[in-house]
């Protein structure tokens, strides 16, 4: 066994405890977010209160976290999401994964509520609930800067929140370093609970692996694949994920204008190859050969001086096309912001988008808007309500709920033009012209996430298990449950990192196996490729029976009116849409072959068959 | 003859000189015959799109004619009719499927 130990923290009580990391978490859910997940279903009751005290978050690393593997110092935190009421799971890269793992720590998980701010200081052997006072009230660049140099170590990482986090904005992201752990409100969970920080420093080597020479070999396979790939080391870290601009222009699947029509050729201006021009260097995460992330630079115009670690793909769609933005020195200074306020930058843009096609449609008035022109293309405006939503001041106030409750207080019509699946605004793919897309979002756990089961293979041509046409529902239902339940165990799970896994393994299909050697080789599990996948499995039903459990119902797993009822009418997936019949057969084919009742309910007999006994009894009757 | 609309990406769109362009094709014209006459027209795009021994596709690349991935048609060998668009795809951020894949 070579997993660290579990450290909980309870800011109520200021009682901090360790205790080693359960066998049976290990081997029933490898670790990373998938054992978070089962933690969070068994010490939360779905029904609390997102933002009580009795909520928890779990910050929780794979098993390869601090091994020779590459691309692997990633960190999953996981909570019930104050943005849907769903299971809450975002992670990121960077370094502060590997310095945690480096104090001994596999597993966070902290309770309670703190009476005035604290943050949490992790070192070896050695852990802390400190005062906060000082840090409360700075953004997210100042808060890591200045505790590094209160605590005179320049190499302390730091996951902290900003000022939108500390104002439980909805969105509110957990940011180290530049790396967001940006999607589901989770800072707003710290900042409910007066948490300001978590802080570590750590010098410990992983434990022994179980068989050294077996998980060196597995290594060798991995980095071998990561060079047979013909875009990893050259496309992919030339151009980062902004090359999905000039891909999904051309698909007509990238949405635009809060999602009436796809983007078209004008917005090849916040492109990957416009944003070559803006690049000063790259940057990595710890352990990472790939060196992917473009480190994006404005040296004139009204937004010169910015620089930011970005942006990334769904950034530049909520940035930008959703929002009607062309100007990349706009999405560039808003992606930065996000980033030293704490806040996601897809949800930000997704309800800005909501608000301006509100406002064009006379449904927001100029004076409810606070005089602002939130007319598409407005990126003064957009700049002007991110800083609003942050410090919660005026419209901002309202638009910081999300989307969905920011539609319902506005009333009347609002609602038809809040895109989201149970409360979570759609990343950057329409899915009216990608059907498993559409059914990921409809059916993954924390809402209209691509990076649950993201169609790889609809999106990017890969031809595993094989080629498909996007255009068409037939065998969705099936591609999903590959991509959700693989994804769940072979990156969220042991936490290599998705662009590894999406370049490198996947086109060879090559996941589960290797996940399955590396795992083999460090904890000494006899598993087989197919126990990967099933513990894949096992996190999707965990997380289903426990949104269930708070109230979720197959009524949920839908998508907003206008994707159901209106065509797209330009790009090269003009004419498509998914109908209500269409979500009908995709969702019955899906639950069928999850073994899952026609109300989406996982049978007593396949959960049974997961090892998941003591589910059935937490199953909703009737 | 059939009038068929052909969108890229990237450096291959640097060749051609403009990112979408119409061709007018014969009639019976496949999917291979339109990226043949594209080869024929604009230097060094053959080498871009083609594997010099097999023939085949580059294995990065992947095409969709309406939409539609042409491996889940009839491949290269999809027939072209008028109004048809031609997408030749450079994937980014993921995929790029190996000779040795399945």
């Amino acid at each position: 066994m070579m997993m660290g130990k579990i450290l909980r923290a309870n800011l109520t009580t200021k009682q901090i405890t360790e205790s080693p990391y359960p066998e049976e978490l290990a081997r029933q859910f490898m670790g990373g977010a998938g054992a978070a997940i089962k933690l969070l279903y068994d010490e939360v009751d779905p029904r609390v209160d997102p933002l009580g005290p009795e909520n928890k978050l779990i910050a929780s690393m794979g098993f390869l976290a601090g091994t020779s593997a590459p691309s692997t110092s990633r960190v999953a935190f996981v909570a019930k999401s104050p943005l849907s009421g769903t299971v809450g799971y975002a992670n990121s890269g960077g370094y502060f994964p590997n310095e945690l793992r480096a104090t001994g720590v596999q597993a966070i998980i902290v309770e309670g509520k703190a009476e005035a701010p604290v943050y949490l200081w992790i070192g070896d052997n050695k852990a802390e609930i400190r005062d906060a006072k000082d840090y409360w009230g700075l953004n997210t660049i100042d808060t890591q800067y200045y505790m590094q140099q209160s605590l005179h170590d320049g190499n302390i990482r730091v996951a902290c929140i900003g000022p939108a986090g500390e104002r439980l904005v909805k969105y509110a992201a957990i940011i180290h370093e530049r790396r967001a752990s940006g999607r589901k409100g989770l800072g707003a969970v710290m900042g409910a609970k007066n948490l300001k920080a978590i802080a570590v420093r750590g010098s410990q080597e992983v434990p022994p692996l179980a068989d050294p020479a077996a998980f060196k070999e597995a290594v060798k396979v991995l980095h071998a694949a990561m060079k047979d790939s013909p875009a990893l080391y050259h496309r992919f870290r030339n151009f980062g994920t902004a090359g999905n601009v000039e891909l999904t222009v051309k698909q007509g699947d990238m949405p635009a204008l809060n999602f009436q029509e796809p983007a078209d050729e004008r917005y090849l201006t916040i492109g990957a190859q416009a944003g070559t021009g803006y690049r000063v260097r790259h940057f990595t995460c710890d352990q990472c050969p790939v060196m992917a992330a473009q480190v994006r630079a404005v040296s004139s115009g009204p937004y010169a001086g910015y620089t930011s670690e970005g942006p990334e793909f769904e950034s530049l769609y909520s940035l930008g096309s959703d929002m009607g933005i062309t100007d990349m020195g706009a999405c560039i200074a808003m992606d930065r912001l996000c980033d030293e306020l704490g806040v996601d930058t897809v949800s930000f843009g997704a309800t800005v988008a909501m608000a301006m096609e509100l406002y064009e449609r006379d449904i927001l008035t100029r004076k409810d808007v606070d005089g602002l022109d939130l007319k598409f293309g407005n990126h003064e405006a957009a700049v002007a309500v991110l800083r609003k939503i942050a410090y919660r001041e005026g419209v901002g106030d309202l638009l910081a709920e999300g989307s969905r409750l920011a539609a319902l207080r506005i009333g009347g019509d609002a609602p038809k033009y809040a895109m989201h699946v149970k409360g979570l605004e759609f990343p950057g793919y329409d899915p009216r012209g990608l059907k498993a897309m559409g059914l990921n979002y409809m059916t993954a756990f924390t809402g209209a996430d691509h990076s649950r089961g993201h169609s790889e293979q609809e999106v990017f041509g890969i031809p595993v298990p094989q080629a498909v046409d996007r255009l068409a529902i037939e065998g969705k239902a099936a591609l999903t449950i590959f991509n959700q339940d693989g994804g769940a165990s072979v990156k969220d799970s042991s936490m290599l990192c998705t662009f590894v896994v999406r370049l490198a393994l996947l086109p060879k299909n090559l996941g589960p196996t290797l996940i399955a050697d590396l795992w083999r080789a460090a904890q000494g599990y006899d598993v087989t490729p197919e126990e990967v996948v099933r513990v894949g499995e096992r996190v999707t039903n965990v997380a289903r029976v426990w949104n269930l459990r708070a109230g979720f119902t197959r009524a949920d797993d839908t998508l907003p009116e206008r994707l159901l009822m209106e065509e797209l009418k330009t790009g090269a997936s003009k004419g498509h849409r998914i109908s209500p019949a269409d979500r009908d057969t995709m969702l019955d084919e899906y639950y069928s072959l999850h073994g899952w009742d026609a109300k989406g309910v996982p049978t007593p007999e396949r959960l049974k068959a997961l090892g998941l006994e003591a589910l059935v009894a937490d199953l909703p009757r009737g | 003859m059939p009038t068929v609309t052909v969108r890229t990406m990237f450096d291959l769109a640097q060749i051609m000189g403009r990112p979408t362009v119409q061709l007018t094709v014969g009639a019976g014209a496949t999917a291979r015959t339109v990226l043949e006459e594209l080869t024929a027209a604009h230097d060094g795009l053959r080498g871009r799109l083609f594997d010099p021994k097999t023939g085949d596709l580059l294995p990065y690349l992947f095409v969709e004619m309406n939409g539609r991935d042409i491996r889940a048609l009839q491949g290269l060998d999809t027939p072209v009719g008028e109004g048809d668009a031609l997408s030749v795809l450079i994937p980014v951020a993921g995929g790029a499927c190996l000779d040795d894949s399945p």
